[in-house]
């Protein structure tokens, strides 16, 4: 769960950031999201979150783009408007083939993108953390972490962490 | 300051410099050479395409050739981008990845041009896709026409996904540090409200990774499926199983030398040496020289092929005297002889050298597509119907407006875009 409230904190680095998510998740204080300019499997490792599911997306574009496309050719020039060129069957695997593997390929690529945007919930132009002061820094160097709370213990806990700087978000800012 | 920081800086300093007089003289000319471009074309469509030199019996000759040479630059560009990602070369693929992927889209773009036109009458195109229509009639797949509107329409579908997906972190850190609210609106627009939030992250690695694997057997099924537009037909010198091989060899060989003519300014102008280094240009140049010997094998085998198979046509076409002959010494010269060079060290690691060299594989690759098409057709199995070709002006000005066309959309890409893929040099840092 994203916090779209609470409190935001900026560390200094990578192990900085994996320590605080450790110390918070060891006194069950969450929701909690990181925030990185690069990929991290330590952070990932840390929120203990599960491995990202979008190659079954694929798997169900490709299945559907290839059986969709094989069946189409079938529907429209063997069954509907089968024509003889010099008694070729109207029905032809071989041929068929070739545009069944092409769909095949961009059925799943159309299908692993919109997964992607649906399960990052992307195109939400704009998110309370965007109105953190100084948050622009994690698209270069910053390492954020947010939790979705403001309760005083899991301020304390969060402060005892050695963040940068704290500020409020959200509905709490 | 961070590594990341100082990465993050310099890169985005360099790629945000003002353009220089060579960016602005570059445009000058791209932008004429694309406003003939689009004048042509919009000749060609009210006057039909009895402009062109295409006749009978060449009724594939500059459209199909030039749409063979374009998709086939844009495969180097899914080479670097998919195949060497899967093949975690990241340190000598990361920083030109971009600018290949960018070559490949605006390359596909050039290509889809021309059967569109060849058509001649290109509002009808539409007819190549299974629409639900009131006529009744649908497109063939026996035939090789709708393989190839499906295969392109994939290949480029797949190739923008692939190169947006990657670019969506830069996009966000452009938003994040733009120096004017417009700027920074407009590239939140394209940013999609990215954060770089550890699930985003993670979903994103996936969806790159799923999408290299796509891309990757699209660099292989491409050119086969343009390939066997050729090889399914009698003509002489295209009726033959060798052609899939030859052809992707082929594409990825002409590709990684538009690389190196697109790499090498790119490097000079932004001052890129030390992201761009010798050691890439000298990789692109040994890959450059490995393709070189799967078109030269297949050079071999196409006339060998001739001598065995017995075909009277295709024999007096290969091993007789060549109709295009000046163009096929042209194309042994530029790719049999040129690329042995690349074998020297020293000839690797000299941007001059590698840059003229480029330019004459290019010109090598377009004129093989011209020599396969054109000559097959003036001399089938039937000598009444020989003919000769020759292109008009107005084929002449189309291909030299879709190099403008070509060049335009990269320069301004260089100018707005984040070519060198930042978030990825940045995590290869860390």
């Amino acid at each position: 769960m994203t916090p779209e409230a609470g409190l935001a904190a900026e560390y200094a680095d990578e192990h900085a950031l994996v320590a605080a998510i450790r110390a918070l998740r060891a006194r069950g204080i969450g929701p909690m999201e990181a925030y990185s300019p690069i990929p991290s499997h330590a952070i990932d490792k840390a929120l203990g979150e599960p491995r990202s599911p979008l190659a079954i997306a694929a798997g169900i574009g490709a299945i559907a783009g290839a059986g969709g496309a094989y069946a189409l050719q079938w529907l429209l020039v063997a069954y509907l408007y089968p024509v003889d060129t010099g008694g070729r069957p109207p029905h032809m695997p071989l041929p068929f083939t070739i545009i069944t593997i092409e769909m095949g390929f961009l059925f799943a690529a159309l299908a692993t993108f919109v997964a992607f945007l649906v399960a990052s919930r992307l195109v939400t132009l704009w998110h309370p953390m965007f109105e953190v002061p100084g948050f622009e820094s994690a698209t270069r160097d910053g390492w954020w972490l947010a939790v979705g709370t403001v309760d005083t213990t899991a301020e304390d806990v969060l402060r005892a962490t050695e963040p940068l700087h704290v500020h409020r978000f959200g509905g709490w800012s | 300051m961070t590594a990341l920081a100082q990465v993050h800086d310099d890169l985005f300093e360099r790629m945000r410099a003002r353009p220089g007089r060579h960016w602005w003289l570059a445009f000058g000319a791209c932008g004429g050479a694309t406003l003939l471009l689009f004048a042509l074309i919009a000749y060609t469509i009210a006057t039909g395409i009895g402009v062109w030199g295409t006749n009978i019996p060449a009724a594939w000759a500059f459209a199909i050739i030039n749409f063979v040479f374009w998709i086939g630059i844009g495969h180097a560009g899914t080479f670097i981008s998919a195949i060497l990602y899967l093949l975690e070369q990241g340190r000598w693929r990361n920083p030109i990845s971009r600018l290949t992927e960018t070559m490949t889209v605006f390359a596909v773009i050039q290509a889809a041009l021309f059967p569109v036109l060849h058509l001649g009458r290109p509002w009808f195109a539409y007819w190549l896709f299974p629409y639900p229509d009131v006529m009744g009639v649908w497109p063939q797949p026996r035939s090789a026409l709708p393989w190839d509107a499906a295969a392109v329409s994939t290949y480029f579908t797949v190739s923008v996904l692939f190169w947006y997906v990657g670019m969506i972190p830069d996009l966000a850190a452009l938003r994040d540090h733009a120096a004017s609210p417009r700027a920074r609106r407009l590239y939140a627009l394209f940013a999609i409200g990215w954060r770089g939030d550890s699930r985003s992250w993670r979903h994103w690695k996936v969806t790159y990774l799923m999408l290299a694997s796509i891309a990757t057997p699209l660099v292989i099924s491409v050119h086969s499926v343009v390939s066997s537009d050729f090889a399914i037909g009698v003509t002489p010198g295209w009726h033959s199983t060798l052609q899939p091989p030859y052809f992707v060899g082929g594409a990825i060989f002409s590709g990684f030398a538009m690389v190196l003519v697109l790499a090498i300014p790119v490097r000079f102008l932004y001052r890129l040496d030390h992201v761009i280094t010798d050691h890439i240009l000298d990789n692109c140049a040994k890959l450059l020289l490995a393709t070189a010997w799967v078109v030269d094998y297949g050079y071999i085998v196409e006339h060998a092929g001739a001598l065995w198979r017995g075909e009277p046509a295709e024999r007096s076409l290969m091993l007789g005297h060549h109709p295009a002959s000046v163009a096929f010494w042209t194309m042994i010269a530029c790719n049999v002889v040129v690329p042995q060079v690349f074998w020297l060290r020293r000839a690797r690691r000299s941007t001059l050298v590698l840059f003229v060299g480029s330019l004459l594989v290019l010109l090598g690759m377009w004129l093989e597509r011209y020599v396969i098409i054109v000559q097959g057709l003036l001399r089938d199995q039937l000598p009444a119907a020989w003919g000769s070709y020759a292109p008009t002006l107005v084929d002449i000005g189309i291909l030299a407006g879709t190099f403008g066309f070509f060049g335009l959309l990269f320069l301004v890409f260089l100018r707005f875009v984040p070519f060198v893929p930042v978030s990825e040099l940045k995590e290869e840092l860390a």
